[in-house]
């Protein structure tokens, strides 16, 4: 059934949800815990970014449970989480509510649903790659490669930053290597085949 | 006795004077600090939003490398490297299928790790390990009076830790104390920082890094000490822009806790990468 226009976007139908979303996260290491959600919001109440985020983790989490993966993957709110564990510390049901964020974001890039041109996926996969080709992270070209990527005139605005860096000597244009990068690239490649 | 740290990204750059100044004060207190050989990246919080078992063994790779050279504690001056590493443990309790798979495989790579490395902050070993007494006896009451705002962040002590300590963490200002220094009721001392967000959703970053300056700023303090590299760096450099963003001064010296407890003991300024902070300050030092 589609909605009337003024519905649009702001109701979802019963034939929208997906009913097997709770548990293909619960599934996941680190998401078996939401169906014990009281949905109290402890959570929501101690996360220093919940006011930024489109939804609560306390709402975000019943969204899993009713099957709302389109609005739950594409939610700014998996990505807005900075892992400070407040909510999970927290948490009177013992939920692992980071590691449940972690497992959305997984699943959102996987499904190539997170929020377009959003800085934090880019972040994500720019320092991955960077950590697979040398073994380290280099902090310095991170934030020009995903500057590049999402929006160039930043670089314009880093640039004292990254002068007084250069000049305190906090900055290293070439990044540090470990002795046998490729070794390690390939043993993670094996460890995620492992995984599966 | 001679300790290996696990310094991570950040030490290598940004973070460049947390390592100089942890190494010069466990040197004025006959402790020797080694960073451990070939260490790669810990993942941070990206490496776990892509492929769980890759981050588990990009953490697991240096805990082994730290087994096999005989390390019982590795010090870990990042909080957030700290939280990673952590995780292969916990893990292995949580989630031993996964943690046999990953483990597993990475044996067939010559790294075995058998979960015998205890990650241990600087600052706990420090305090538990060193004690208040030694730290005392080194202190030159150069500082007296002087006022910081003690900020932890939040991985300090979260998820892992002592219960009541994940939000009220109080070593710092217990040695702070001893040494004459005067640690001021910071409330936010364990409110996250933002992370990366100050580099990605400016909004969301700014804002959070001024509210943490701001009730620093309005409890009259000489500095904030720091605990983790992140934490300094973007309490520090964006000082400028948060003011004249929010409309109020909130520019004022971010240290590491292993600065302030230099200056203290009467070390010089370069020896502490004093010179590499971007707001120096305000005490005179030998």
């Amino acid at each position: 059934m589609k909605a009337p226009p003024f519905l649009q976007g702001k109701i979802t139908f019963e034939n929208q949800v997906v009913p097997g979303f709770a548990a293909e996260v619960a599934a996941i290491p680190g998401g078996e815990g939401i169906f014990e959600c009281l949905q109290c919001g402890t959570c929501s109440g101690v996360c220093s970014v919940a006011p930024y985020m489109d939804y609560t983790p306390r709402r975000l989490i019943n969204m899993v449970r009713a099957g709302f993966k389109d609005e739950v993957l594409h939610s700014r709110t998996v990505w807005l989480c900075t892992g400070c564990y407040a909510c999970a510390v927290n948490c009177p049901a013992g939920i692992h509510i980071t590691d449940v964020m972690y497992a959305l974001k997984r699943l959102a890039i996987r499904n190539g649903s997170h929020p377009r041109r959003f800085p934090i996926p880019v972040l994500v996969s720019e320092f991955i790659r960077n950590v697979r080709r040398t073994g380290r992270s280099n902090e310095a070209e991170l934030v020009v490669r995903v500057a590049m990527k999402v929006n160039p005139l930043r670089l314009l605005r880093a640039a004292p930053t990254g002068l007084k860096l250069l000049r305190t000597g906090r900055m290293h244009i070439r990044g540090a290597k470990i002795e046998d990068p490729r070794r390690l690239d390939s043993m993670l490649e094996s460890v995620s085949e492992a995984g599966k | 006795m001679k300790y290996t740290y696990y310094p991570g990204c950040s030490l290598k750059g940004t973070g460049r004077n947390y390592g100089e100044s942890l190494t010069a004060v466990y040197r004025a207190l006959d402790h020797d600090l080694e960073p451990l050989a070939d260490f790669n990246c810990c993942g941070f919080i990206a490496y776990m939003s892509i492929d769980q078992a890759q981050a588990l063994a990009l953490a697991a790779r240096n805990l082994s490398l730290a087994e096999q050279g005989g390390v019982k504690d590795l010090l870990t001056p990042c909080t957030a490297c700290q939280v990673v590493l952590n995780r292969v443990d916990d893990f292995r309790v949580r989630y031993p299928k996964l943690m046999d798979q990953v483990l597993g495989t990475m044996r067939e790579w010559g790294l075995e790790y058998r979960g015998t490395v205890k990650i241990k902050h600087p600052l706990e070993v420090l305090y538990d390990d060193v004690g208040i007494e030694a730290i005392k006896a080194r202190g030159q009451g150069k500082l007296s009076g002087f006022r910081v705002a003690c900020y932890y962040g939040c991985l300090y002590n979260r998820p892992h830790g002592i219960t009541e300590e994940r939000f009220f963490p109080t070593r710092m200002e217990e040695m702070f104390s001893a040494l004459g220094i005067e640690p001021v009721d910071y409330h936010l001392k364990t409110k996250c920082c933002g992370g990366s967000l100050s580099n990605t959703v400016e909004a969301v970053g700014l804002h959070s890094i001024f509210l943490l300056l701001q009730g620093a700023k309005r409890l009259n303090v000489d500095a904030i000490a720091t605990t983790c590299p992140l934490c300094q760096f973007n309490l520090e450099a964006y000082q400028d822009r948060v003011s004249s963003m929010f409309g109020e001064d909130v520019r004022v010296p971010v240290m590491y806790f292993s600065q302030v407890l230099g200056m203290e003991f009467g070390l010089s300024g370069e020896q502490l990468g004093l010179q590499r902070l971007f707001v120096p300050a305000k005490v005179a030092t030998a």
